[in-house]
């Protein structure tokens, strides 16, 4: 029969591998059946407290093998997720909440001093409380009974271009499909362990949760610690035989950079798959010349779309300067270019990257307008309801349907692997009282952002401040302050006229 | 050199008092991608030579190790 909900991995996993490694961190771990019992305790606990279905549930992530398990209790109560990082400043923890107004909270025991301030939002929940409740059986089967494939599993939340973060809500039967697509396009197997790099409030480590899930293998998450000091890394990959990393790319390329793999390599590896950003052959020939038995994949996709929707297995050597493509259609997935009229691209014209499909996200939690501007109905279809996400990416696709990346289309930017709307940054610098206009640009060639501004403040202190209301990877690189901020005839600000005074210029 | 060391690492880090920091990997308020880039850019300023063998935590938690580990290069 088909799949309806994602707790069904979990459930086959622990049948057949119960005493199986799953996930594993520094100090704690999970097997499959140790896994399924947390998640039925966290589970009952917090179905008892609410007859509601399908409410958010925000788990505070500190990146241990427990907040898989607080995931898998959320989804057991007949709940989705919302994964928000525990070191995110706390203004912007609360104005996430607020719009949430979720369920619980789950945090990990032992940070009751940071999460008291919310608790006029919801009930908070440690973690491991929840895990050792009394499993509450017939309520949570009568409460799974009611889950439909179209209940969201997760919503994720990245930088939203008016101030406001975004949370992007994703169905079971989008994870359920993509997650099916990509085990058997990428070979999966019980026998496969995995790194996990990605922090689990980012989709990417959708891909090392399922796949461990559905194919019964084991992830091990990788020290943060170890992406500091590439030689650390190296070592617990090879002590761990891990076989198959799904990372962000601008991790691959750290690790190139470094010059580690020219030492030593972490031997047991079969396949490397990225995503995340703008893969570089140059990084890529430096893997390439240290494990070139390993297949490598580039995939594509925003959140919206479940994950990717295009994958690109290398198969011949790129030069260095040469662009690697993001490749063709995940299957069930149409991905397709539209111009400005939104009319179909022929193959060879640059224009803005559609998907069409049931990856597609349910829409923005609450925000109902942007909803409506990215997800349109397809205006090749006339004849009945039929939506596409406009991703506002810039492509162009072959005769055979290869895409490759060209640029973005507006303020969004990738930075230290994250997806960035410049206008979030601006928006929170602007309303600082010492402040009268901040801009931001990103000089894309040395990865820095850049915050131009007028007003009264000091730079050091501005960065202070930007980093106690930001979280770290959206905090501006450099600091100009202005006596006066360039305008264009229109009056808007000046953004070109910035850029090339302090990027290309010879800076202030 | 302690002058240019702290514009590189305020300008990879911002917001951060460098000079009265002693634990910055574990605290950690050096990030993933940091090391690298900061080690890149030391390369540049400071014409030294730093192998994958340098990087080590020691060698990165306070502004004043990562001086001397530019100092041991340089000599």
């Amino acid at each position: 029969m088909l799949q309806k909900n994602v707790l069904e991995y979990l459930a086959s996993s622990a049948a057949h591998f119960p005493n199986k490694l799953a996930f594993a961190d520094e100090t704690s771990q999970f097997t499959f059946a140790q896994l399924l019992a947390a998640a039925q305790g966290l589970g009952s606990a917090l179905a008892e407290q609410s007859p509601a279905l399908n409410r958010p549930v925000v788990v505070l992530i500190n990146h241990t093998a427990a907040n898989i398990a607080a995931f898998m209790g959320v989804l057991s109560a007949g709940h989705f997720y919302v994964p928000l990082d525990l070191q995110m400043p706390l203004p912007r923890l609360r104005g996430i909440m607020e719009e949430l107004s979720p369920a619980a909270l789950i945090y990990p025991a032992g940070n009751e001093e940071i999460v008291q301030t919310l608790s006029d939002l919801c009930p908070l929940m440690a973690a491991e409380d929840g895990f050792s409740y009394p499993i509450n059986a017939p309520l949570l089967a009568q409460r799974q009974a009611k889950i439909l494939d179209v209940d969201p599993v997760y919503a994720i939340f990245t930088s939203g271009s008016t101030g406001m973060p975004k949370g992007i809500v994703i169905c079971h039967r989008s994870v359920i499909d993509f997650i099916e697509w990509m085990a058997d396009a990428c070979q999966f197997t019980s026998q496969d362990v995995l790194g996990n790099q990605a922090p689990f409030y980012f989709d990417l480590s959708v891909k090392d949760i399922y796949l461990t899930l559905k194919c019964g293998c084991t992830t091990h998450i990788i020290p943060k610690k170890a992406f500091l000091f590439p030689t650390l890394l190296v070592d617990f990959l090879a002590e761990r035989k891990v076989s198959a990393l799904v990372w962000a790319t601008s991790a691959f390329h750290l690790v190139a950079n470094s010059g580690v793999l020219e030492k030593k390599i972490p031997s047991h590896l079969r396949t490397v798959i990225l995503g995340g950003e703008s893969l570089q052959a140059k990084q890529l020939n430096r893997w390439r010349a240290a494990l070139p038995d390993v297949q490598y994949i580039n995939l594509y996709g925003p959140t919206e779309v479940t994950v990717d929707c295009t994958w690109y297995p290398i198969t011949r050597t790129f030069a260095d300067d040469e662009r690697i493509p993001i490749g063709y259609a995940c299957a069930n997935k149409e991905v397709f270019l539209l111009d400005e009229a939104l009319q179909p691209v022929p193959p060879g014209q640059p224009g803005e990257l559609c998907v069409r499909g049931i990856g597609l996200s349910k829409g923005y939690f609450g925000q109902w307008d942007k909803t409506r501007s990215a997800f349109i109905q397809d205006p090749r279809n006339p004849s009945y309801p039929d939506l596409i996400y406009r991703t506002g990416d810039l492509a162009i696709m072959e005769e055979d349907g290869l895409f490759t990346f060209l640029t973005r289309q507006d303020g969004q930017i990738k930075h230290m692997g994250y997806r960035i709307e410049l206008g979030e940054i601006e928006t929170t610098l602007n309303s600082l009282p010492t402040i009268k206009e901040a801009v931001c640009f990103f000089d894309q060639e040395k990865d820095r952002i850049h915050c131009a501004y007028t007003g009264s403040e000091d730079t050091k202190i501005l960065a202070k401040t930007a980093r106690a209301m930001l979280p770290r990877y959206m905090v501006p690189n450099l600091y100009h302050r202005l006596d006066n901020m360039p305008h264009n005839p229109n009056g808007k600000i000046d953004r070109p006229k910035l850029k090339e005074a302090f990027i290309h210029g010879s800076s202030d | 050199m302690k002058e240019q060391l702290l514009a590189i690492l305020t300008e990879a880090i911002p917001g951060v008092d460098f000079e009265t920091e002693t634990a910055l990997v574990e605290d950690e308020i050096l990030e993933s991608l940091d090391i690298v880039t900061i080690v890149s850019e030391i390369k540049d300023a400071f014409d030294v030579e730093i192998s994958v063998d340098d990087l080590i935590p020691e060698n990165f938690n306070t502004v004043e190790a990562m001086l001397a580990l530019i100092q041991a290069r340089k000599d």
